[in-house]
């Protein structure tokens, strides 16, 4: 019986004391004892090879030979156990049930001193870097033109995009601009060829779609254009605009006012002040341009430090331009073929790179084009 | 335009202060920017008499004064080496407040009681003289200010236009309050006049508008001026050769003048819109220009030969010497006024300087004329030329105010020039004269704003405006002369809008209308893109479409384009930004340089914009391209051995994570090799079977001449070919039973590529092989000779049963078979 109950322990493998590493051990062996002393001495026998187990592999080995579910040898014996006579089943039974537990809680209690130590001699230095990837971030222009598309297709708007270089007459023509009309002058313009320029608002995008579409339509139109100026730190000759344009039945200037205020209070905050005043553009009649309380002196048109100074972001009105828009005029809707008498619409524009210089304070407007790692990571 | 407040009151009775006077013209459309103070006042300065001058006892560049203020003596400590006893000296006495906000307070000055302070000429903001203090008998003999920025007559500018005082020696009264010696500060608003109304480039037409917004009345010096009229003889040898270019025009010659500098409240009322004073004539013409929006002319008369005028287009390489002194060449674009012989002036753009009105000129001719507004601007344009008369000819000048201007010009000449003697002169008016007559429906006009005004509020609105309104159903409409820009009933709604207050437009609640918001494929398409290449760890930029030369001929080269097609500005602005680009790659480069110099280690971007090249038709083509250049580390941060410097293989996978995002079907990449290019890394990518782009490592000669010293990077990808090329998605069951593992290695011919050898072992494994994965690429000791190692780990998987070892065995030996009929390759042996 001590023989097979001992089967697999190596004789070389080391020992050492259970109870230090396992405080209940005295006390369970005597749980074993009176039943059998031979199951006792093998179990302390096994009990100092656990103790001992030099690393998992060792543990785990010397678990599975003593309690391991096929192989045990304490398992083989509990197999037996129905074949013993009578008086031995119930005594060796308990008694090797009891050795099993036993050596299974201290093979945890050693596997638990293992890793212990294991962590702390492969501790990381955890306030080192790790390796990181890369982050990607989209570019300033970009998040606050995403931002405005969003909520123009909140209300109703799909984007069209159209050609950035533009027969002339596409950019002013149809648009309304008479030939010879001082309102060209200000658009200075880039020519690629006689008849052929860099268009210069988004506007060309309207007779586009209108050419394109039957009415009712309610349209964005994002995206670069072009002026020829000379750069400095708020002219650049290549910006950004967004229009819009609503054509149906019965659009109001009411409607357009509606749908600017709309738009002012999902940018600037449920409670922004605007305002509507006349403004000439040769597309729309009436014209309208909407200004904004001016953030950095909230409207007051005094600097923030010295209410005896003016603002200096507003020059003191206490507004900011925000955009243009007005009603559709009616020789546009001509010259796409649309019935002045029948449809009604309106229209606004406005520059993106204005909307992100109030917003994140931007000094300059070359800053933009120029890809400084260190700009664009601030946004 | 500037508007002074001190002039606009002369046209309008109101005593509104600036701000509200701001607010009325910006909110009707004439946006005004800034409101500037000129001049200042000195409550508690007073003149005074330096009594006597002794040197402080504790500072030996300090003198100590006894001062007479008019209300006593008063002992000041004084800084100024010029201060001596006599001289009579702006004192601010205790209280004073100075136009630099100082107040004056009784003070100890190193000892010594100082009770008040002796000024400078720049403590009052007189001038930047600050080199001693204000000397008020020489001040008054050189007639107020030294620098003419602050003239100073007795009394407040004259509305009457007479000649004011001089600061007199009489004037300098002992304890006379010094606001008593200058003029009241005056407000000058800065407006910005719309493009389509010329009226408002004149003090009458801001007084307009704003006697419209504050329902103020005309003044009685207005109502005066506004319906004086010209007269004179009919005797001048006047001609209107092109009566479309000039249908009006008025000569008139006057004799007996004498050119002077203006007197100071000419040049204080020119200074203070902004304009400079050159004589008492030409300053007139200025003042009647800014006043009625009417430019006006004198020429000398004595310099026109033969005593004519003529109104016609130059002669093709007739020669004008014009004011500024430039020689130009005229074309018969260009319409001129000219004598007997030749052309003495650009009509409405600018006069000649052979009969510029000088010093020695002692008879004038006066133009006031009304030219085509379309012939102003070609004329012009012809010459390159953009003149205050210019501008308010192009926009449209008033048909009818030019005999209230030309009368008004000569009363003013008159107090000039007491002597004057009108003589020959003549009219030729070919105007149509009547006014525009508009029909305006209230219903439109209620569909329009949204907001429904009835007829009689549009009649009293328009009326407000000088409208001339017939009342009924349309109502008949009668625009003022000075409205070129009224031409169709929606503009008289704007009228009706700009008079009843946009701000009084009401909210409505958003309509439909039956439009609703979709997204485009391709705007989809170009999301996903950004995502993408973001999710790479690429930072995104917009780069200018404008670039050098030189970039976009780089930019060309990549994409295998010849510089020929390059879309080229007419009239660039600079050299660096001249051409359109063919593709994003120029702004990146430059980017991309821009952040090396600047100091960063590593450039990741991309970008999605257009590319310009000539095609065949009009206008040039514009393909929406996406490029990406990778330069520098590996990792953001790594502090161990995986760190490293990018290579082709990190980029490519890069790229190919992208296409893989992107649902490319199957990118096929093949060795390329271009201009710009790094020999034997680089490829095309191409998806079924056509090219969607290239990928690479630049070459090193090209990114040296970008000063880059770093191996670049760069993806290529045209986005629409990119959508042609997309995998359709079709969903299939994943496997569920067991697969097998096995890793298969191969010695190839150096020559056979990755993609010959896995289409090889595709083909012959058939559909059981699930997946099939280079692991390993060796050459080098232990292959054979021109040979190399590739490694391939291989799983499979049948859909609807187990395989067996023996079935896996089969396959396997098919492929081994494949790689070495195929490719000449054979298994390594373990």
């Amino acid at each position: 019986m001590s023989d097979r109950l001992l089967e697999g322990l190596d004789s070389s493998w080391p020992k050492a004391d259970a109870s230090a590493l396992f405080s209940a051990w005295h006390e369970r062996l005597q749980e074993i004892e009176p039943y059998s002393a031979e199951i006792a001495a093998a179990t302390v026998a096994w009990g100092q090879a656990i103790a001992a187990a030099a690393d998992p592999a060792a543990l785990v080995g010397a678990q599975s030979a003593v309690i391991g579910r096929e192989r045990g040898a304490i398992t083989r014996a509990l197999a037996e156990v129905p074949q013993l006579p009578l008086e031995q089943r119930k005594t060796h039974g308990r008694a090797l049930n009891a050795a099993k537990r036993l050596l299974s809680d201290l093979a945890d209690a050693r596997r638990a001193q293992l890793e212990a130590a294991a962590t702390s001699s492969d501790a990381y230095d955890v306030t080192l870097p790790g390796r990181r990837p890369w982050i990607g971030r989209p570019h300033v222009l970009a998040q606050v033109r995403d931002e405005l598309l969003d909520l123009f297709h909140g209300l109703g708007y799909s984007v069209y995009e159209s050609r950035e270089v533009e027969k002339e007459e596409y950019n002013f023509g149809k648009l309304n601009f008479a030939p010879d009309h001082p309102a060209r002058d200000a658009h200075d313009t880039y020519f690629v060829a006689p008849d052929v320029v860099l268009r210069t608002h988004t506007s060309p995008g309207w007779v586009r779609a209108m050419e394109e579409r039957k009415p009712p339509l309610r349209l964005v139109f994002p995206g670069r254009v072009y002026r020829a100026e000379q750069v400095d730190a708020s002219h650049m000759d290549q910006f950004h605009q967004i229009d819009g344009l609503y054509v149906a039945k019965n659009v109001s200037m009411a409607d357009l006012k509606t749908t600017l205020n709309t738009f002012a209070r999902s940018i600037y905050g449920p409670k922004t002040r605007t305002r509507l005043i006349p403004i000439y553009f040769p597309f729309v009649e009436p014209g309208c341009q909407m200004d904004v309380a001016c953030a950095i002196c909230d409207g007051t048109g005094r600097a923030r430090d010295d209410a005896s100074q003016r603002c200096p972001v507003c020059k003191g009105s206490g507004w900011s331009e925000l955009l243009g828009a007005g009603m559709v005029h009616p020789n546009v809707f001509r010259a796409v073929g649309y019935d002045p008498e029948e449809w009604t619409g309106f229209a606004f524009g406005m520059g993106l790179e204005r909307i992100a210089m109030a917003r994140y304070g931007i000094p300059e407007i070359r800053l933009f084009l120029e890809n400084d790692l260190r700009f664009l990571h601030q946004f | 335009m500037k508007l002074p407040l001190s002039w606009l009151r002369e046209w309008i009775d109101t005593d509104a202060p600036a701000e509200k006077i701001a607010e009325a013209l910006t909110t009707r459309g004439f946006y005004v920017e800034g409101i500037e103070t000129r001049g200042a006042s000195y409550p508690g300065v007073v003149v005074a008499r330096v009594l006597e001058v002794k040197k402080h006892p504790n500072a030996d560049k300090l003198s100590l004064c006894r001062v007479d203020s008019g209300q006593g003596e008063l002992t000041i400590v004084c800084g100024a080496p010029n201060v001596r006893a006599g001289m009579i000296v702006p004192l601010a006495t205790q209280g004073a407040r100075l136009p630099g906000g100082l107040v004056i307070r009784h003070s100890r000055i190193r000892g010594e009681e100082s009770q008040g302070m002796i000024c400078s000429a720049r403590e009052l903001a007189l001038s930047d003289e600050h080199e001693g203090i204000l000397d008020l008998e020489r001040w008054a003999n050189e007639g107020g200010a030294s620098d003419g920025s602050r003239p100073a007559g007795v009394s407040a500018s004259n509305p009457a236009g007479a000649a004011t005082a001089q600061v007199t020696a009489a004037a300098l009264v002992i304890g006379r309050p010094f606001d008593e010696l200058c003029d009241p500060p005056d407000q000058v608003l800065e407006v910005e006049v719309p493009f389509n109304r010329p009226d408002g480039l004149g003090v009458l037409g801001l007084a307009r508008e704003v006697r419209a917004a504050l329902g103020a009345s005309w003044s009685a010096t207005a109502r005066t001026r506004l319906s004086a009229r010209w007269q004179g003889r009919a005797d001048f040898d006047l001609e209107l050769e092109d009566r479309e270019g000039c249908p009006r025009y008025l000569a008139q010659r006057i004799d007996g003048v004498v050119v002077a500098p203006s007197p100071p409240w000419l040049r204080r009322r020119l200074e203070s819109a902004g304009q400079r004073s050159i004589n008492g004539i030409v300053d007139l013409t200025n003042l009647v220009l800014l006043e009625f929006g009417q430019p006006v002319h004198a020429f000398d008369a004595a310099k026109l030969a033969g005593n004519k005028i003529r109104v016609r287009r130059a002669q093709a390489g007739e020669t004008l010497t014009t004011l500024d002194g430039k020689t130009r060449t005229l074309d018969p674009e260009v319409l001129v006024i000219a004598d007997r012989d030749r052309p003495v002036a650009l009509a409405g753009v600018m006069g000649g300087q052979d009969s510029e009105v000088t010093e020695t000129t002692t008879s004038l001719l006066l133009e006031c004329a009304w030219f085509d507004p379309r012939r102003v601007r070609r004329s012009a344009r012809a010459v390159g030329l953009a003149t205050e008369a210019s501008k308010r000819y192009e926009r449209g000048v008033d048909p009818e105010i030019g005999s209230p201007a030309a009368a008004r010009f000569l009363a003013l000449l008159k107090e000039i020039c007491p002597n004057l003697k009108p003589m020959a002169a003549r009219e030729r008016n070919h105007l149509d004269g009547r006014r525009r007559t508009l029909l305006l429906r209230p219903a439109r006009s209620a569909r329009i704003l949204g907001l429904d005004l009835g007829a009689a509020e549009s009649k009293r609105l328009l009326d407000s405006l000088e409208f001339g309104v017939e009342a009924g159903d349309p109502l008949r409409v009668t625009v003022p002369s000075w409205r070129p820009d009224i031409t169709i009933e929606d503009d008289l709604i704007e009228e009706i809008a700009r008079a009843h207050g946009y701000e009084k437009i009401p909210e409505t609640r958003l309509e439909t209308s039956g439009v609703y918001a979709v997204r485009s494929e391709s705007e989809r398409r170009v999301a996903r893109a950004r995502r993408a290449m973001l999710a790479r760890g690429l930072d995104e930029a917009w780069t200018p479409t404008l670039v050098a030369e030189r970039e976009a001929a780089d930019a060309a080269r990549l994409m295998g384009e010849s510089a020929e097609r390059l879309v080229r500005l007419v009239n660039p602005t600079s050299r660096e930004s001249e051409v359109l680009r063919p593709s994003p790659v120029a702004g990146l480069l430059r980017a991309c340089a821009h952040n090396l110099r600047q100091g960063a280690g590593s450039v990741r971007l991309f970008e999605v914009g257009t590319g310009f090249l000539k095609s065949a038709g009009e206008l040039p083509e514009e393909q929406r391209i996406l490029a990406a250049l990778v330069a520098g580390a590996r990792y953001a941060h790594a502090h161990d051995a995986a760190q490293g410097l990018l290579d082709f293989e990190d980029a490519k996978g890069l790229w190919e994570a992208w296409l893989e995002e992107m649902r490319v079907d199957t990118p096929e990449w093949r060795a390329y090799s271009a201009d710009g290019w790094k020999p034997g890394a680089s490829a095309e990518v191409a998806s079924r079977t056509s090219r969607i782009g290239w990928a690479g490592t630049l070459h090193p000669a090209l990114t040296r001449a970008w000063d880059i010293e770093v191996p670049v990077h760069l993806f290529v990808v045209f986005l629409d070919a990119l959508a042609r090329g997309a995998a359709d998605v079709r969903a299939s069951l994943p496997g569920r039973f067991p697969p097998v593992r096995r890793d298969l290695a191969f010695f190839v011919p150096a020559s056979v590529t990755h993609l010959e050898i896995e289409r090889a072992l595709s083909e012959a494994a058939g559909d059981a092989l699930a997946s099939i994965e280079v692991f390993d690429v060796y050459a080098g000791s232990g292959t054979p000779e021109g040979m190399k190692s590739l490694a391939y780990a291989l799983k499979f998987q049948h859909p609807e049963r187990t395989l067996t070892e023996a079935e896996v065995q089969r396959i396997q030996d098919r492929m081994v078979a494949a790689v070495a009929k195929e490719r000449g390759g054979r298994l390594r042996e373990k």
